[in-house]
């Protein structure tokens, strides 16, 4: 009786102590995988607006292997930190490089699966909607600040798109909104009609404005940099659409919008604040995440030319509300799921040991630790990933400027804050060409009484080449 | 064994299900060698072009920078690289032997790369020796279709070039070369 038992139990054994060394490997191995990646924080070199500290920080954290998570989030730290930094050209290197996972399609596609079923840490990082389209925002800041409107305009474009709900309208029709080469037909028609031509309009289409805005949603900074950009391309009907559309986004930059539409300007001025919000897990299990504001400011910042009447500027973007706006929420079923699911099995596998130990079943007591080693893999997958970029401001501001004189400082203030904040971009000069000149500067929130100065970097070249050698 | 099968193959499942490349529709350097070469023949089957022999007298034809009014964003680099590369394709620089026109690329070049190696070397009597009669323009635009869901993504590119003689200031050839990029996977994630 006893070696019939023996020879029964055997495999049977063999095959559940695999089981529950398998299972508890895989709650091991994946349970780690859950954590987002704690590197040190570039904040408190940001307060104090020690940008290049921060940014040689970042850059040394730098992932070079595309598969590896923060391939993308490290570059674009990296390039936030460098526009910040005042260095343009730097931040162009690594905002192409997020340009190029962002426009890769496929990327984590064969790791929904994982993903759902072990955690979200094995895909790599593409950020939420709102991070594609501000890094997007940024690398037209970058593209600006070279000049080069042309990649501003379609930088701006891009994050609009990113932006855009893709999902057909309820009903499963597909919404009733004009597609891109509605758009070109439209442009098309209406360049056609400014050149003398006969426009081929569609019946109505007439009454319609210029039909360029594509993209419909509340990101106004992507708007007005589009606006501006393709003002500065000539493209002054297309200007004027998305201009329409900053205004019906943010009544308030009404004062601003007049001034740029008028062409009262040449040097844009774009402000950045304070830390956008942290990324934190939370609900049952850590299954859920949200966007936990850092700065909480909401008065307007303060722009002064010397010579020229100070300007108030309402925040054009606010981070805390676009976090709400626009992220992803797709797995959160899915990991709310899994941590119930682990709880049951934690507490049914804790049953089964109990009645194992009591009958004196090692089958029964092995079976209740798989099963419970099964629930500790599902609730430690099931907590929220919380890498997010760190490095975002609270918010943007814009001032159209004409600066008239060479070596002009314009000083830029958050009154009623405390500490108080302020910051001067020093010894701006009219721009050479035709065309408005671009500066983003990041006021430090903790510098005290002590203001930033910021020398810009990327002023016009002053030294033409030899006109003989012009073609 | 039955055991260790089972996990084997479910493991397997699990790790290639779905599995595919990434895919992207931006333009791609295929796209502009296959542009160089339907562009040289444009200008070969162009009125100016079939007047020409190598008899005629030399046109030197600048490049400007790219316009870009596509989706795509185009560092200064990539639009130097794209003139760079169309100007030194074997089409375009066979024009030269039998049709007597050079392509160059132009000053802006050198401002743009100011600070560089490239520029260094550029600077250095940058096409003094040289009367340029011709200019070319080029115009990227681009329209993108995106499948329901955010689900695959189709661009199609006009690049448009025009050439303008700088005497007359008139266009004397002017084409738009299309060419369809498709990826397919989610566009945002």
């Amino acid at each position: 009786m006893s070696d019939q038992r023996s020879t029964q139990r055997g495999p049977i054994n063999r095959g559940l102590s695999f089981f529950v060394a398998l299972t508890a490997a895989l709650a091991v191995l994946f349970g780690v995988g859950c954590k987002s990646d704690m590197r040190p924080s570039p904040h408190g070199k940001m307060r104090v607006g020690d940008f290049a500290g921060a940014r040689d920080m970042v850059e040394a954290q730098v992932e070079d292997d595309l598969s590896e998570r923060r391939y993308m989030l490290d570059r674009m730290r990296a390039g936030v930190l460098n526009l910040d930094a005042g260095d343009p050209v730097r931040a162009e290197r690594w905002f192409a490089d997020v340009y190029d996972v962002l426009r890769t399609q496929g990327l984590n596609e064969d790791k929904t699966v994982r993903s759902v079923v072990f955690t979200e840490g094995v895909k790599v990082w593409k950020g939420e909607p709102f991070e594609q389209a501000m890094a997007l925002v940024y690398y037209g800041f970058v593209q600006a600040s070279q000049g080069s409107w042309d990649n501003a305009r379609a930088a701006a474009g891009n994050a609009l798109f990113y932006l855009r709900d893709f999902e057909p309208e309820e009903g499963g029709k597909p919404e009733r909104r004009i597609d891109t080469e509605e758009i070109a037909r439209r442009a098309a028609a209406y360049e056609a009609k400014q050149r003398g031509e006969e426009p081929e309009y569609a019946d109505g289409d007439e009454y319609l404005d210029n039909g360029y805005v594509a993209e419909e949603n509340n990101f106004t900074m992507a708007y007005l940099l589009h606006a501006i950009s393709s003002q500065q391309l000539g493209r002054d009907a297309e200007a004027s659409d998305y201009f329409n559309r900053v205004v019906k986004l943010s009544p308030q930059h009404r004062p601003l919008v007049k001034r740029l539409r008028a062409g009262e300007y040449n040097t844009i001025v774009v402000v950045a604040d304070g830390l956008g919000p942290r990324k934190i897990a939370t609900g049952p299990g850590g299954a859920l995440s949200r966007y936990q504001p850092i700065d909480t400011t909401r008065t307007p910042a303060r722009v002064s030319v010397v010579g020229q009447a100070p300007t108030e500027m309402p925040a054009i973007t606010n981070l805390n509300a676009m976090a709400l706006d626009h992220r992803w929420n797709n797995l959160e079923d899915v990991r709310v799921a899994k941590n119930v699911l682990g709880n049951v099995l934690i507490a049914g596998g804790a049953i089964v040991i109990a009645q194992g130990i009591e009958d004196e079943s090692f089958e029964a007591a092995a079976i209740g630790a798989g099963i419970a080693a099964l629930g500790l893999l599902f609730k430690g997958t099931a907590k929220a990933n919380t890498d997010y970029c760190d490095v975002f401001p609270h918010r943007l501001f814009v001032a159209a400027l004409n600066i008239t004189e060479p070596n002009t400082d314009v000083s830029i203030d958050l009154p009623d804050v405390w500490p108080p904040s302020s910051a001067t971009l020093r010894s701006l000069n009219p721009p050479l060409t035709n065309q408005a000149a671009f500066h983003y500067l990041r006021v430090p929130t903790d510098r005290g009484l002590d203001p930033a100065v910021i020398e810009p970097t990327n002023e016009p070249v002053t030294q033409p080449i030899p006109e003989g050698n012009l073609p | 064994m039955k055991c260790w099968s089972t996990l084997a193959i479910v493991l397997f499942l699990l790790s290639a299900l779905g599995c595919q490349t990434p895919q992207t529709s931006r333009i791609a350097v295929d796209d502009y060698v296959e542009m160089t070469a339907a562009m040289a023949q444009s200008l070969r089957q162009s009125d100016a072009f079939t007047r020409r022999s190598p008899a005629s007298e030399p046109w030197v034809v600048s490049f400007d920078k790219v316009l870009n009014l596509s989706s795509e964003i185009m560092t200064q680099g990539e639009q130097w690289g794209v003139v760079a590369m169309v100007r030194g394709a074997q089409p375009i620089n066979s024009l030269w032997n039998d049709k007597r026109v050079a392509f160059v690329i132009p000053a802006q070049y050198a401002i743009d790369q100011r600070g560089t190696l490239d520029a260094e070397r550029a600077d250095k009597g940058f096409g003094s020796e040289r009367g340029v009669t011709h200019t070319v323009t080029s115009t990227f635009r681009s329209v993108t279709r995106v499948g329901e869901g955010g689900n695959g993504r189709t661009d199609v590119y006009a690049c448009e070039f025009q050439m303008l003689d700088l005497n007359t200031n008139e266009p004397v050839w002017l084409d738009t070369f299309e060419f369809k990029r498709t990826a397919t996977g989610s566009v945002r994630d």
